[in-house]
């Protein structure tokens, strides 16, 4: 099921990320969108990349390609794809690695094609396949086919099965394994479904308010989970053995123009100590390649049980607050 | 394709009846005798009674009306009251003349506009985009025939480059020929009026496809077309402003029809003598054949260039086709 | 009302809308105050040591010099304004009442009535405007308002193209469909729910209406068509014109013509900054 052809080699990984910071300049004032973030892709492994909708994961795949907007600022950091740093390259080498060397799996074929090249060269007798009359299942293996056919090292996948249903789901992710051991790419795969990640990655990285909270072996960090967050995520899935609810998370994100000094996530943690409030947590390594960023790392095996409490969500500042996303 | 083709031409004959109808009753309500539209006293008395013939203006109504459908159709106006010559000799110079001076320079205006839009689109917040925008506003904003006039007074009488008017020099071709349209005399006289037309009808394509241009940038397919590595210029011009020229095309009917419509004032500040400025002179010396035929040309070139640029859109869009 | 409210405010929001806003109010004020402040008659010829003041540049008597015919400029140009607003204005409000009520009910009630709607529109496609005025006004005479009727006649179908085209997609809106479960009848739902829903594109629409009719107003002026008993800025032009003096007397030429431009701009940018609400895409990020 997982792409474990190629073992992951720091020595010589087909993306690398350090430090990526990105800023936009808003009205309102600079949105920090990406901060310190730091990714390592090896040949022909599949990464995933899970966090909600507003963490940055897109923007981080923009930075990877270049495709960041006039008003996006990269603060910091280094985009290394085999070895060549992408941030500092001038335009027309970045260029010349896009499609060839990184290519990129959307949610729809509908936003990717050319509405007048759709219409113009196609006889009118064939009116009813139009991209939109396919269905979706045969759109993704269209878009699949167009990333793959320049034999690309790297995949970028963004939430390529979002709007398809299990079955569906299944049969691309199947196709693009064989592919994988075929052509022997690398995949990025960016989600918001923790399910779909544990399914398809080796490793996995949890992205929370532009910054990586935990990032290691899919194994490891599913089932022994050291960020908060994360055991939150795992919350939302939903479960066979119980025949509970799966919790949402209260609360909302911090704005992006006024990042807190803490821990980001401190608002929603149910386990936040003042520590948490003041100091942010750096990333650091909690097992053998598996970093997390909370202060309270160490003694999240012994919450865990807490932690699947919706009772222990509810305890939150942001769920106590009166308005979610309170503190604006 | 086809179907398109005949719908349009259809709607263009009913548009044609619909207006020499209108024309007919309208005339006819000058102050005075409806005849005195097609005979005068001061006409030779054959001519007289040979309009009356033509005409049927001893007739019924009905009648009346039908022959003035039939010579209409046929290009046959009658008598001019001031030249006493036939109006339909008097029209074919001034008809080409119009022509000249307007269609080059739509022609020139539509794809220089566009071609500016489409960058000024691509390029916004630049500082030269917001100059260009303010400047299309100010020409869109000043009327046409004091553009002309600015343009004569600086370009002409003070630095003397150009001709203040007319189409050659005076005398310089007393019969003329097609000769004349290849003479340097009509080009040193040409290139003021069709300058200051040019730049004027400039504008609106330019901001029209600006606007297309911003509504195209944020679509999805643009950015995608980035991330597969093409290069900035062919999304530019390949992608991103094709797909915005088509709401740009659509005005060109629309826009045309007030350009031909217009010619009475471009023609009357450059004394440029086409079908507007015979207008003008013949309203004025109550010429009423020739008044009558060049409202019907003129007429008649916006209704045939209206379906000239729609069989272009339909080509450019084949989904307007199967409406 | 609360679309004017929020017209102004809208327009107030952006620098180009806030200038626009300002001159068109300025020569909003000329065109009311601007005859009673004038030093002179527009059609008044001044004399002066008992010489009439023929083609007299610009001074401190004549700000903007007088015509061969001895008139000051200046004066007329004051008149000029009211004349100006007046037409604009008007042939705006009457674009507005026609083609906003034929586009809700040809949008909304579609149909016959609206093919029957849009086919009036069409019948007059292919005549050509200006040279149709000028037949019109030498058969009825000179007057302003034939040439108000004139206009707001051709403009009104551009509009009512326009807004039903916005009705037939707010028709499919659910808060359409919600009001008439409760009861309301055709008339009440269009022009209760739906109409001031179009009111920001139709309000676009009337500042175009508004530019073009105060510039063709101008161009029927300058070619000696304008109503004889009022000063126009397009009949002082022609005057110079038909005095043959355009190029020797460049103050009684050039002020009209930008007093043509600045106060159709400032229409021009009210509109845009308007248009960005109904269309955000456009705004500045």
């Amino acid at each position: 099921m997982m792409a474990a052809a190629a073992v992951t080699t720091p020595a010589a990984p087909v993306l690398d990320v350090q430090g990526l910071s990105v800023a936009f300049r808003t009205r309102r004032g600079l949105a920090q969108a990406l901060d310190d973030v730091s990714l390592t892709i090896g040949a022909g492994a599949t990464v995933g990349l899970v966090g909600e909708s507003g963490c940055g994961k897109s923007t981080l795949l923009k930075a990877v390609v270049g495709v960041l907007g006039g008003n996006a600022e990269i603060t910091a950091g280094a985009v290394r794809f085999r070895g060549l740093d992408l941030v500092k390259a001038d335009a027309e080498t970045v260029r010349r690695q896009r499609w060839k060397g990184i290519a990129m799996i959307t949610q729809s074929a509908l936003n990717a094609l050319d509405p007048v090249l759709r219409v113009v060269g196609i006889d009118p007798s064939r009116f009813s396949e139009y991209p939109h009359q396919f269905s979706g299942g045969m759109r993704q293996r269209a878009i699949i086919a167009m990333a793959l056919v320049l034999k690309p090292d790297l995949v970028l996948a963004d939430e390529p099965t979002t709007s398809l249903d299990m079955i569906v789901q299944d049969q691309i992710f199947r196709r693009l394994d064989e592919l994988q051991s075929q052509l022997g790419f690398s995949v990025l795969l960016v989600t918001h479904d923790l399910g779909v990640v544990i399914e398809n990655c080796v490793r996995v990285a949890v992205m929370y308010a532009g910054r990586i909270v935990e990032e290691g072996p899919i194994a490891a960090v599913v089932d022994a989970p050291r960020h908060p967050y994360t055991l939150g995520l795992k919350n939302s899935l939903p479960r066979l053995d119980r025949s509970a609810e799966p919790i949402a998370i209260p609360g909302v994100p911090p704005d992006p123009v006024a990042m807190p000094k803490g821990c980001r996530f401190a608002e929603r943690c149910p386990f936040a100590l003042d520590i948490c409030w003041r100091e942010s947590p750096p990333l650091r390594e909690v097992a053998p390649g598996h970093r997390a960023a909370c202060h309270r790392s160490a003694d999240l095996h012994a919450l865990r049980r807490a932690a699947e409490d919706h009772r222990t969500w509810a305890s939150t500042a942001a769920a106590r607050s009166a308005d979610y996303g309170g503190k604006r | 394709m086809q179907r398109y083709i005949l719908h349009r031409t259809w709607q263009m004959a009913i548009t044609l009846f619909a207006l020499m109808t209108l024309m007919f009753f309208l005339f006819r309500l000058l102050p005075g005798d409806p005849t005195m539209t097609v005979v005068s006293s001061a006409m030779d008395p054959r001519a007289q009674a040979a309009m009356r013939a033509q005409f049927g203006l001893d007739r019924p109504l009905l009648e009346q009306y039908l022959a003035y459908l039939v010579s209409y159709a046929t290009f046959d106006f009658g008598y001019s009251f001031h030249s006493s010559g036939r109006v339909s000799d008097m029209l074919a110079g001034r008809l080409v003349n119009t022509l000249v001076l307007i269609l080059p320079s739509m022609i020139v205006a539509y794809a220089l506009g566009t071609l500016i839009g489409a960058l000024l689109g691509w390029y916004r917040g630049r500082r030269f985009e917001i100059a260009a925008v303010l400047l299309a506003t100010a020409v869109q904003a000043a009327p046409l025939f004091w553009v002309g006039m600015l343009a004569i007074l600086f370009f002409s009488i003070h630095l003397g480059w150009f001709p203040p008017g007319h189409i050659v020099p005076p005398g310089a071709f007393p019969d003329p020929t097609w000769r004349m349209y290849l003479s340097p005399e009509f080009f040193h006289h040409l290139a003021l009026p069709f300058v200051v037309h040019t730049a004027y009808q400039l504008s609106y394509p330019t901001l029209l496809m600006r606007s297309s241009m911003l509504n195209t940038i944020g679509e999805d397919f643009v950015e995608f077309a980035r991330i597969k590595g093409l290069r900035e210029r062919r999304i530019l011009f390949g992608h991103a402003a094709r797909n915005s020229l088509l709401p740009v095309a659509t005005t060109i009917p629309m826009i045309l029809g007030w350009a031909l419509a217009g010619s009475v004032v471009i023609e009357t500040v450059f004394s440029w003598p086409g079908l507007g400025l015979l207008m003008i002179e013949a309203v004025q010396r109550s010429d009423y054949p020739v008044v009558q035929a060049t409202f019907f040309l003129i007429a008649i070139l916006t209704i045939l260039g209206t379906f000239a640029a729609d069989l272009l859109y339909g080509v450019l869009d084949p989904r307007i086709v199967y409406d | 009302m609360s679309w004017i409210v929020q017209f102004i405010t809208a327009v107030r929001r952006t620098a180009s809308g806030r200038i626009g806003l300002y001159v068109f109010a300025f020569f909003g004020l000329v065109a009311i105050f601007g005859p009673m402040l004038a030093p002179y008659e527009p059609f008044e010829r001044v004399y002066h040591d008992g010489r009439l003041v023929r083609l007299a540049s610009p001074s401190a008597q004549h700000w903007l010099g007088t015509t061969s015919l001895g008139r000051d400029v200046f004066s007329q140009m004051l008149y000029g304004a009211r004349q100006a607003m007046i037409v604009g204005c008007a042939t705006a409000i009457g674009v507005a009442a026609i083609g906003v009520n034929v586009g809700l009910i040809a949008g909304y009630f579609g149909g016959r009535i609206d093919a029957v709607m849009m086919r009036i529109t069409d019948i007059f496609l292919g005549v050509p405007f200006l040279p149709f005025l000028i037949v019109v006004l030498a058969i009825t005479g000179r007057s302003t308002t034939t040439i108000i009727f004139a206009m707001t006649l051709i403009m009104w179908r551009a509009a009512a193209r326009v807004i039903r085209a916005q009705v037939l997609s707010i028709k499919q809106m659910p808060f359409v469909a919600a009001a008439r479960t409760t009861g309301a009848g055709d008339f009440t739902v269009l022009y209760r729910e739906i109409a001031p829903n179009i009111m920001p594109i139709a309000l676009v629409n009337v500042t175009l209406a508004m530019a073009w009719a105060i510039i063709t107003e101008a161009s029927i002026g300058f070619l000696g068509y304008g109503d004889p008993s009022v000063t126009s800025w397009g009949s002082i032009i022609h005057a110079a014109y038909a005095a043959q003096m355009m190029y020797r007397a460049p103050w009684w030429v050039i002020p009209p013509g930008i007093a043509i431009m600045v106060l159709v701009s400032s229409v021009y940018f009210v509109g845009r900054a308007y248009e960005h609400v109904v269309n955000p895409r456009l705004a500045v990020q």
